[in-house]
């Protein structure tokens, strides 16, 4: 059974091949995927340097929700090998970390990759705290729509497609 | 002569308890800046407050984000609280709240169609679209509840219910059909996530109108006698309820469109009013309007301790303070 507590696409994707007795393809396609994420991670450190760090969280009206362990999070630091900031909150569950505007200022990144809808965007562009972070300063935040970016982080599919995205996304 | 005596002493404790509701003001504006979840030294805080040049950033989080904040609650707590303690005046009746004339209803219906909508994403334009909601809302409620041009309190309270669940079952059908339901939600459950210095200048315009509600108290009291003698005293019931309506509309209309819904503020602080000063309500009102104000600053700050950063709506704490005392409440006015 597909376990809901626990963000594992790999298992899961195995587990539907099994049934539909695919379990090669998904093979395939599973390395498929780590060779590409690999090579477009390499590809945004060989421009943003080795030591550049990243991090997206999902914005809310008052709180907002970290990918530190789950899609963007996975995707960055465990199938891209990008760096973390040192004091981005854990995630020690299926449940996102929650931070707020003053946690998120705490945070130092190069980078940030913002999903929010355009209201929550047209509100943190008018906020003065928002506006000194220094990653905002520098110009090196990455907004994108809360749909279809939400979900396909997610999905063994859709990752796939985000892959070539993101290497044009992050690297500025 | 003895009366007199008891008059100065009840004016004296009402202007006591003035005093100490807006010292915990201002201990609870204090509290609610100095608290959050980055730390900002003392002297930043200051510099945060009075300086207006070159501010860091901490300086800005106290200026920008929580001192509007603070702010906000204090104004909230104070407007839903009177028109709280101003419905249950004209209406007779202590569990009367804004919502029975479907204000938060109206609300909520109409954050649901903004949310469908294209409209423009700006909070001040959001905060707007809720209060033409919670407007129509309670004008559409107060017109079903005339009878031969006199207001029937218990047409206002079956109308308001069977309004209120339609505009609510309404909203979450707009919500789900249009993939929204989780924003509404979370906008339902209240709180200050988007608050700003534009709400909070809002908030002051509505202020206006509690000169006026404290004008109107002397008035709502009679009316809280009873039409007849109400009458009996040369007033016109009718012209002090429709004056009343208008000032609970405006004030818990802009409250709930800035902040959402928060519950039990309307009906709880008027209830601890009457523990102080009885039911008269020329003190219940100003005395709601301080203590509404104290509650809700208070709420959010241990809203905010709790839930480390905000994850608990501070509509949640004021319900945990709230139940428990209505019951009490409540049980006790049975014995007595």
């Amino acid at each position: 059974m597909i376990n809901p507590d626990v963000n594992d696409w790999r298992s899961d994707l195995r587990m539907v091949a099994e049934m539909f007795g695919k379990e090669e393809e998904a093979e395939a396609y599973i390395s498929d995927y780590e060779a590409k994420a690999a090579e477009v991670g390499a590809a945004i450190k060989a421009v943003n340097g080795e030591q550049a760090t990243y991090y997206a969280f999902l914005a809310g009206d008052d709180i907002h929700f970290l990918f530190t362990g789950a899609a963007y999070g996975d995707i960055f630091y465990n199938d891209m090998g990008l760096a973390m900031p040192e004091n981005l909150p854990e995630q020690d569950s299926i449940e996102l970390p929650m931070v707020d505007l003053e946690a998120l200022t705490e945070i130092e990144s190069d980078y940030i990759l913002i999903l929010a809808s355009d209201e929550q965007r047209a509100e943190f562009e008018s906020s003065s705290v928002f506006n000194s972070m220094e990653t905002v300063q520098n110009g090196n935040v990455i907004w994108v729509s809360l749909s279809p970016y939400f979900n396909q982080a997610y999905s063994p599919y859709g990752k796939y497609q985000l892959l070539d995205e993101l290497q044009e996304l992050l690297i500025r | 002569m003895k009366k007199q005596v008891t008059e100065v002493n009840r004016t004296a404790m009402v202007l006591v308890l003035c005093f100490v509701g807006l010292a915990l003001i201002f201990l609870g504006i204090i509290l609610s800046i100095s608290y959050g979840t980055r730390e900002v030294a003392g002297i930043d805080i200051i510099q945060g407050l009075f300086a207006r040049e070159k501010m860091n950033i901490e300086q800005l989080i106290i200026w920008d984000y929580r001192f509007p904040r603070a702010i906000s609650a204090v104004l909230i707590g104070c407007f839903l609280a009177t028109s709280g303690a101003m419905m249950q005046g004209i209406t007779r009746n202590s569990l009367a709240s804004p919502s029975i004339m479907g204000v938060n209803q109206g609300a909520v219906l109409a954050m649901a169609i903004y949310m469908s909508s294209q409209a423009i994403p700006a909070t001040i334009v959001r905060v707007f679209f809720a209060f033409i909601g919670a407007a129509i809302s309670a004008v559409f409620i107060f017109l079903l509840s005339l009878r031969r041009a006199n207001l029937d309190i218990t047409r206002m309270l079956l109308a308001g219910s069977a309004l209120g669940a339609l505009f609510l079952s309404l909203a979450s059908m707009v919500a789900l059909l249009t993939g929204n339901s989780k924003d509404l939600a979370f906008w339902m459950a209240g709180g200050f996530g988007s608050v700003n210095w534009s709400t909070v200048y809002l908030l002051l315009g509505a202020s206006i109108i509690l000169p006026f509600a404290l004008t109107l108290s002397p008035k709502i009291m009679i009316v809280s006698l009873g039409d007849e003698v109400a009458i009996g005293l040369g007033e016109k019931p009718n012209l002090i309820r429709f004056l009343a309506f208008i000032c609970i509309v405006l004030l818990s209309g802009v409250a709930i469109s800035v902040g959402g819904n928060i519950g039990f503020i309307c009906l709880i602080v008027p209830h601890i009013a009457r523990m102080g000063v009885g039911v008269d309500y020329r003190y219940v009102i100003p005395i709601s309007m301080v203590f509404g104000g104290v509650l809700l600053v208070f709420s959010d700050v241990i809203a905010r301790v709790i839930g480390n950063t905000g994850e608990i709506p501070v509509g949640s704490i004021t319900s945990l303070i709230g139940v428990p005392v209505l019951i009490y409440l409540v049980r006790r006015e049975k014995r007595t």
